[in-house]
């Protein structure tokens, strides 16, 4: 394999996604970057740095996709945070601008598929780094006498990067918006020996089950639509109305065609098959 | 505990009693270092008091970033810490909220750092550009030594355009030393 053949697996992703087997051209690029070090040529190993990560950020995406197919949805979260944390770093040195490898198409996309799940909040541990060393000299990070390397810069193909070596953690709070989305909170089964996942994942459910592939691109619209009465039938007139809106249902929505509710609406590029365009009331 | 990031922001300018000298005075910094904090017109200092910690800490990112105003020292600023590598430490929220830190700045190179963390957090998070929210204090001791506090929380967007008119009002002498720009006065995060 030739850094073009790469080049050339790298862009067939929407057509490969099916098939893929990274491996031949992982194993290629390892082999052009030892070459390009030994050369001393950092501008090459650097290019190569991001065609690994190319393939990592596709992989993982692809990932993602199966994994939502297969309903496992925590997994296929933590995947997506892996592809949004790659994009970041690859995006400090490499732009898709054409959407050659489908990069900015998967930035797109995996915001898209983080907005429909239904983790809301998030654990956020608080720490104090005492320690650090760097991923590049291995040397314990001087604050005074630094040792050169950057984060985020690349030295022999290779993203500088800190370790943390000595920590403290110093608390734990509750975040809607995470830095890292990796803390969700579940709660213990009945036998307390492991999680019971309680999230509603029917909006995402839907979604996938009418994609057929990764990259068939979506959109996703959030309004609110009246939603028919008889889908509420066990609240009481003197209940509060399932609008939330705390007013009495007789009051508030029982005056109106229907329950205001939170509405969905997705729209596909590829269009699903008919009976699948179809609309799904939601508890 | 909860943090509630809202979307408001807050900038708030004050009078402030600390200087260049107030901070290199603080016990935790040896003598040998004193010689060479005075010769900085950047300082980034810590926080102190921080939960229960008793030793003062940078928030993460804190090296990074005094690396990059290093490598921009040809633009006239001479930057530092006040810390020893012995005592360096840095606190990490693992929020969106990007605290920047906090610099003791003289009135001539304000406007450079301004620009140059505008400049860093561009840099730092290109993809995340339009919605990363921070929180920056700058403190702007003039050569007569009056010092003014500017605290800005909000987007990193409009951090640069907010604060820059605030440094020209105080190069120009014509600083009110009550909050200029703001909301109201938004509950403290409980950190």
């Amino acid at each position: 394999m030739t850094l073009e053949d790469v080049k050339n697996y790298l862009r067939d992703v929407s057509q490969n996604f099916n098939s893929r087997d990274s491996e031949p051209a992982k194993q290629c690029l390892a082999v052009l970057k030892q070459e390009a070090v030994a050369a001393g040529d950092q501008q090459a190993a650097k290019t190569i740095w991001c065609f690994e990560e190319i393939i990592e950020i596709q992989d993982k995406y692809i990932a993602t996709f199966f994994q939502l197919k297969t309903e496992e949805f925590y997994d296929a979260w933590c995947t997506l945070e892996r592809v949004e944390i790659e994009l970041l770093s690859l995006t400090r040195h490499f732009q898709d601008v054409t959407n050659e490898f489908q990069i900015s198409f998967i930035a797109r996309q995996t915001s898209r598929y983080q907005s429909v799940f239904p983790y809301k909040l998030f654990m956020s541990p608080e720490i104090i780094k005492i320690e650090k060393t760097c991923s590049i000299c291995k040397k314990v990070i001087s604050i005074r006498n630094p040792c050169g390397h950057r984060v985020g810069e690349i030295y022999n193909g290779e993203m500088c990067s800190r370790i943390v070596t000595e920590s403290e953690l110093i608390g734990m709070s509750i975040v809607k918006d995470p830095m890292q989305k990796y803390s969700v909170p579940f709660i213990l089964n009945s036998k307390g020996d492991g999680k019971k996942d309680y999230y509603n994942y029917s909006i995402i459910k839907y979604l996938i089950h009418r994609l057929e592939s990764p990259f068939h691109e979506w959109d996703v619209t959030w309004t609110k639509n009246r939603h028919p009465h008889s889908r509420f039938s066990y609240v009481g007139r003197n209940d509060l109305c399932p609008c939330e809106s705390g007013k009495k249902y007789k009051k508030c929505c029982l005056l109106e065609e229907g329950v205001l509710r939170p509405h969905c609406q997705f729209t596909f590029k590829v269009k699903p098959p008919d009976h699948l365009l179809t609309v799904e009331y939601i508890d | 505990m909860t943090q509630e990031p809202t979307n408001e922001t807050e900038y708030i300018v004050e009078e402030s009693k600390e200087t260049f000298s107030t901070w290199i005075d603080r016990p935790y910094i040896p003598n040998e270092l004193k010689t060479q904090l005075f010769k900085a017109n950047v300082l980034i200092v810590p926080r102190e008091g921080f939960r229960e910690h008793s030793e003062p800490v940078f928030p993460t990112g804190t090296e990074e970033l005094l690396n990059f105003l290093r490598d921009n020292m040809d633009k006239g600023i001479v930057p530092d810490i006040c810390s020893t590598d012995q005592d360096y430490r840095e606190f990490a929220l693992h929020d969106t909220w990007i605290i920047i830190g906090s610099f003791i700045v003289t009135s001539i190179v304000a406007p450079i750092i301004v620009d140059l963390i505008s400049e860093y957090i561009k840099k730092r998070w290109t993809s995340k550009e339009n919605h990363t929210n921070i929180k920056v204090e700058l403190t702007v001791v003039e050569k007569d030594g009056h010092a003014s506090r500017l605290l800005y929380e909000g987007s990193a967007n409009d951090f640069n355009k907010s604060v820059k008119p605030t440094l020209k009002s105080l190069a120009d002498k014509n600083v009110d030393t009550q909050p200029i720009v703001g909301t109201q006065p938004k509950k403290e995060i409980s950190r």
